[in-house]
């Protein structure tokens, strides 16, 4: 039980000025580790969504969810996992590469469901949308390579079948 | 009606049922100062000498009232000015609006003067905030900040006005009071489970908090103790729920609690934990608190359930609520056994001893108790004083003790005190204070003379710093680091400067002649009360400690 997890969590607000800066100040307060963030409007006007990746034992989850609900803007919270899920993330990648290698990495995209964006004769940059996990094997293959640059944008997550937020 | 911002706020004020507001003006809220002028018979505005006062003024108006406190204050350092106010009342659950000015809408963001982004300074204590652009959002959101206030779990809540949103004009419509009330969603485990928890267990034990009070569930959790015989205590926000002396009333509990109360809950089968959180004073060890018991939790609030310690049984809803729909299912029972084991630890609570030749605190707490009679109010300050009132007061009303419990707010008490005797003019409000926390807001004089006041106040005057000094004396080896101010303020001088009367006591008789005459009085009094410096709060259960390690001495 108290065993630290990684678990992902919509939370459905009301977007009025500050919402994001209330959340980002209660996550601060009360020392949740969170991993990454992202916010985007739906298709309802007035409610946005934001999907954040935090690392916790369950009671710490558990405060995270409690506490959250209690702000004023937040609508909903809701743990979403990638057996019910869609999780995906968008990594950017700029990696300096030679004529030996410039092959080898395109092809480690390539068999990856990668894409190279942009080549220039020093450098490729990649584009991978994957659930988080996958990206994190991807970046380990290319380790080796000499990586400059890196960019993710955190998960974004929709329940599969007709599973949607309440408050639409 | 076509009505100006200042005067929307004016009207949604008193149609929300406000009759008293504390506060003090300045540039970006003169607009709503002069609409406060014109409706001076509609509204009393006291003036106080410093926002903070005015934020512990409606802090203490709404603890003694029950009714939402307001208070006001202009922008930059007018509204950084209530933020310990503010954050005292968030602790504490106390509903308040708190409503500050702040410059014109073209201005924000430019560090203009005397601006200030108090939405961000105060998002985290604040139960939520506002800031109004329009002035058609300026009704409905004051309207929202009251019914947030006192609605579910109480807490403060801060609307921000530009200056130009109090100047323009827009269609007003009154309307009736926003509904306020502890109601909530009932969620967790049911009530069966409880009742069966309880009427099985062999030795349960119950302590209540600020839930009960602002349930007002006085009535019910006496009911539940009475009816099932469990031994209960109140932490320092339950102080009063139920009287002085009632049975089954085992006093405080926690790291100054009582003995008998502190023994009970460590060795209980069942903890019932009523409208209360399991704070770090009352849950100091939080693996070892309750480690014998499975822990009932009822609370408004679902994030309390679980956040400190670990309940087996959860119960979401209005403390109210919960114990009506939870009595008829509770066994009437004696608990002879479990009752006789409390009495043996009853016999071992610790006894202070009296010296008439001398002010002992204790004894001067009880000659306050016995001369102001059942109705008083005492407000307190933060430290040593504060426990003594909280261990000896003869509480009878859990709305007349009014105390910062969560922040622990040196300072709080003058400015509660005030406002509770703005509430009730014809009671009888006493400040329980030191040397240390009085310096800090004692010039809130000021404003108990101006309004006519007659708040008594008793500093226990031991001239160090007392809780300071008392564990750098047990954990510090003696080593008084900046505890022994070595001031010379004279009271009685200072009391006369502003307008009010001192008397200066050394032995107990002194201080019942004084306080008499006190009780007597029209005009704030001041009780400098020597005490010995060596005066300590006892017992005391060292922090991550149990029962097992209470000091007696």
């Amino acid at each position: 039980m108290n065993t630290p997890s990684k678990q992902y969590m919509v939370i459905i607000v009301r977007n009025n000025a500050g919402v994001l800066a209330r959340i980002s100040s209660l996550f601060n307060q009360r020392a949740f580790n969170i991993d990454s963030l992202t916010v985007s409007t739906t298709d309802v006007p007035g409610i946005s969504r934001i999907t954040v990746a935090a690392t916790g034992d369950a009671t710490i989850l558990d405060q995270l969810r409690s506490q959250t609900l209690k702000l004023y803007e937040v609508l909903e919270i809701y743990p979403v996992s990638e057996e019910d899920s869609l999780l995906r993330e968008l990594l950017l990648l700029k990696v300096r590469v030679n004529d030996e290698n410039r092959e080898q990495i395109a092809s480690i995209a390539k068999s990856n469901h990668a894409r190279v964006l942009d080549l220039t004769d020093d450098y490729l940059i990649i584009e991978m949308t994957a659930i988080p996990a996958h990206i994190d094997l991807f970046l380990q293959l290319l380790e080796p390579f000499d990586i400059v640059e890196m960019c993710r944008t955190g998960a974004t997550a929709i329940a599969k079948g007709k599973r949607t937020f309440q408050n639409k | 009606m076509l009505l100006n911002g200042s005067d929307i706020i004016t009207e949604v004020l008193i149609e929300q049922g406000v009759d008293t507001i504390f506060g003090y003006p300045g540039g970006a809220i003169l607009n709503i100062y002069d609409s406060f002028y014109k409706n001076r018979d509609r509204l009393r505005h006291i003036l106080t000498a410093h926002e903070q006062g005015a934020a512990h003024a409606a802090d203490g108006y709404a603890r003694a009232t029950g009714k939402t406190g307001v208070c006001i204050a202009t922008s930059g350092p007018g509204a950084t000015n209530l933020v310990t106010g503010l954050a005292t009342a968030y602790m504490d659950s106390v509903p308040m609006v708190a409503i500050t000015g702040n410059v014109g809408t073209s201005l924000i963001g430019r560090d203009a003067f005397q601006e200030v982004y108090i939405v961000g300074i105060t998002m985290p204590i604040t139960k939520h905030n506002f800031q109004v652009r329009r002035v058609e959002d300026l009704a409905k959101t004051l309207r929202q900040a009251f019914r947030i206030a006192h609605t579910g779990r109480f807490g403060p809540v801060l609307v921000d006005i530009p200056k130009d949103v109090t100047a323009a004009t827009t269609e007003f419509e009154p309307e009736p009071p926003v509904q306020t009330g502890c109601h909530a969603e009932r969620s967790g485990m049911s009530l069966d489970a409880v009742a069966d928890i309880i009427n099985h267990a062999k030795s349960p034990f119950l302590f209540y908090g600020g839930g009960v009070r602002n349930s007002g569930a006085e009535e019910e959790i006496r009911a539940l103790i009475e009816k099932s015989d469990i031994p209960s205590a109140y932490t320092l926000m339950g102080a009063g729920v139920l009287s002085y002396g009632e049975r089954n009333n085992l006093g405080l509990i926690g790291m100054h609690g009582r003995y008998s109360a502190n023994c009970a809950a460590d060795h209980a089968d069942v903890i019932v934990a009523v409208g209360t959180r399991f704070s770090d004073r009352v849950a100091l060890n939080t693996s070892l608190f309750g480690k014998n018991a499975k822990v009932i939790h009822i609370d408004i609030d679902p994030s309390e359930i679980s956040k400190n310690i670990p309940t087996h049984l959860g119960v979401v809803g209005d403390v109210k609520e919960v114990l009506t729909e939870l009595l008829p299912k509770i066994k009437e029972q004696k608990r002879t056994a479990w009752q006789e084991q409390v009495g043996q630890w009853k016999a071992r609570d610790y006894v202070p001893k009296d010296d008439d030749s001398v002010i002992k605190p204790h004894q001067a707490i009880n000659a306050i108790c016995e001369l102001s009679g059942p109705d008083v109010i005492v407000s307190t300050d933060v430290g040593q004083h504060q426990m003594w009132a909280a261990q000896y007061l003869h509480h009878v009303k859990a709305r007349n003790f009014l105390t910062s419990g969560g922040l622990g707010t040196m300072g709080y008490g003058y400015g509660a005190a005030i406002g509770a005797q703005v509430a009730f003019p014809d009671r009888k409000v006493v400040h329980i204070t030191s040397d240390g926390s009085f310096h800090m807001n004692l010039n809130e004089a000021c404003t108990a003379v101006s309004f006519g006041l007659p708040v008594i106040t008793v500093i226990f005057d031991n001239r160090v710093l007392g809780m300071v000094h008392q564990w750098q004396a047990a954990f510090y080896g003696g080593r008084f680091s900046a505890s022994e101010p070595d001031r010379k303020t004279d009271y009685v001088a200072v009391a006369r400067g502003f307008g009010a009367e001192g008397y200066h006591c050394r032995t107990l008789a002194e201080f019942r002649e004084a306080f008499s005459k006190a009780l007597q009085s029209k005009v704030p009094v001041w009780i400098d009360c020597e005490i010995s410096p060596e005066e300590i709060v006892l017992p005391m259960i060292p922090g991550g400690k149990t029962s097992a390690d209470t000091i007696f001495h």
